[in-house]
């Protein structure tokens, strides 16, 4: 099958791409969220401190005990506002950068999801429809000398290629589409490559069928296609 | 001043004061090492009071001697907590960048490949609609068919390639 053979480069390039896309979609940042979440631990320490120095800052300087009591206010004071208003500086540069990052993976995956499904419910059958169009004008074609008929026969081998790489195109966005879908549910394993070759597969029968369909007679260039085994050979679906 | 010897001088102090009728003597040279020897008498009740302060007075002068250092301390611990904090959100901020770069590249391509694919349809359009007007007649119009057949063809091909671009773009 020459469809097929040609495509095995294509489609590791393809899934090449996707996991660059997918890694770069679904990276995980819980070591950083970890190593925050200890640093905001270290504050809340060093303000627990503070309330300490302050009970004995308060209690020096009751009993009269000035220098001492006033450099424990002055800890108490330094310690207290400073970790109080790193906190809350730190807390919410951190989150509002997390939610960030959050909502523009969403919106690369929204964007692709949504690219994906305007191919799957415009272009393809387009592709589809306008081959087929092409099919109907060849086989409508009076066929006087075998000259003519070779033409004819190439031209519909030509647009039967099209149609199935129109099916390829199919199981590339399958593809995709599982990853993406994958990515925004955060799974470990983005989609599965097979689905093309699966969509391929099932492309070729289809497209047989299609070729039998349009064929007013057994002897129609449309037939001549599958029987010259150049497209459909070894599918015998 | 050393701490042994500030050990001493507490010590010293301690048992001095407990026991005030006998003298209290020197520990004002363990502090500075020079300076007045304070005597003091059991039967002196002033003297005792003078004591009393300038033991106040020296242990508060350690006391905010330590807090001071501590003070120092704590603003050293609070910069580099601070510095640490700083690269955590350095390290989120390129990893926003380059999600940022991403989100803006595929917008921009997503766009001119949807623009590319419309006029590629409508160029199909045309031409098929000029296949399907054309009466096959003589061997003209059948060449001129073929030709069609085969611009529709290669077009939809391009379009096909262009679709694939938009699908991994």
């Amino acid at each position: 099958m020459v469809a097929l053979a040609e495509l095995d480069d294509k489609i590791k390039e393809i899934e090449e791409l996707v996991n660059k896309d997918y890694q770069l979609l679904t990276k995980d940042l819980s070591s950083i969220s970890q190593r925050f979440t200890q640093l905001h631990q270290e504050y809340l320490e060093i303000s627990r401190g503070a309330v300490s120095d302050l009970m004995e800052g308060l209690a020096e300087l009751g009993q009269k005990d000035f220098l001492s009591g006033g450099i424990k206010l002055i800890k108490a004071a330094i310690k207290g506002g400073f970790a109080w208003w790193k906190k809350k500086k730190w807390f919410s540069q951190f989150t509002s950068a997390l939610e960030q990052i959050y909502n523009t993976r969403l919106e690369v995956i929204e964007q692709k999801l949504r690219d994906i499904e305007l191919v799957e419910r415009e272009h393809l059958p387009f592709i589809r429809e306008t081959a087929e169009r092409l099919l109907q004008q060849l086989v409508s074609f009076n066929l006087s000398s075998p000259q003519v008929r070779e033409g004819v026969v190439d031209r519909a081998e030509s647009v039967v290629i099209t149609l199935l790489k129109s099916y390829y195109i199919a199981g590339v966005g399958k593809f995709l589409k599982a990853a993406y879908e994958d990515a925004r549910n955060a799974k470990v394993i983005a989609g599965d490559i097979s689905v093309i070759k699966e969509e391929l597969l099932r492309g070729i029968a289809e497209v047989r069928e299609l070729l039998q369909k349009l064929s007013p007679s057994p002897d129609s260039p449309l037939i001549e296609v599958i029987n010259r085994n150049r497209v459909f050979g070894g599918s015998n679906g | 001043m050393k701490k042994e010897e500030k050990e001493f001088l507490f010590e010293y102090i301690d048992e001095t004061l407990d026991d005030l009728e006998k003298e209290i003597g020197f520990f004002d040279e363990s502090l500075s090492g020079k300076g007045p020897k304070i005597v003091v008498k059991e039967e002196k009740r002033g003297k005792k009071d003078k004591a009393d302060k300038l033991i106040q007075a020296f242990n508060a002068f350690n006391d905010s001697k330590e807090g001071i250092v501590e003070v120092l301390n704590l603003v050293k611990a609070i910069k580099e907590t601070d510095a640490k904090a700083n690269s955590l959100y350095l390290e989120l901020q390129r990893e926003l960048g380059v999600l940022e770069m991403r989100k803006e590249k595929l917008k921009e391509s997503s766009q001119r490949l949807k623009e590319l694919i419309e006029t590629y349809r409508a160029q199909i359009e045309k031409v098929m609609e000029l296949l399907e007007k054309l009466p096959v007649e003589s061997d003209e119009d059948f060449s001129k068919k073929l030709q069609l057949i085969d611009r529709a063809n290669n077009l939809l091909r391009e379009l096909s390639s262009v679709v694939l671009k938009f699908l991994t773009a």
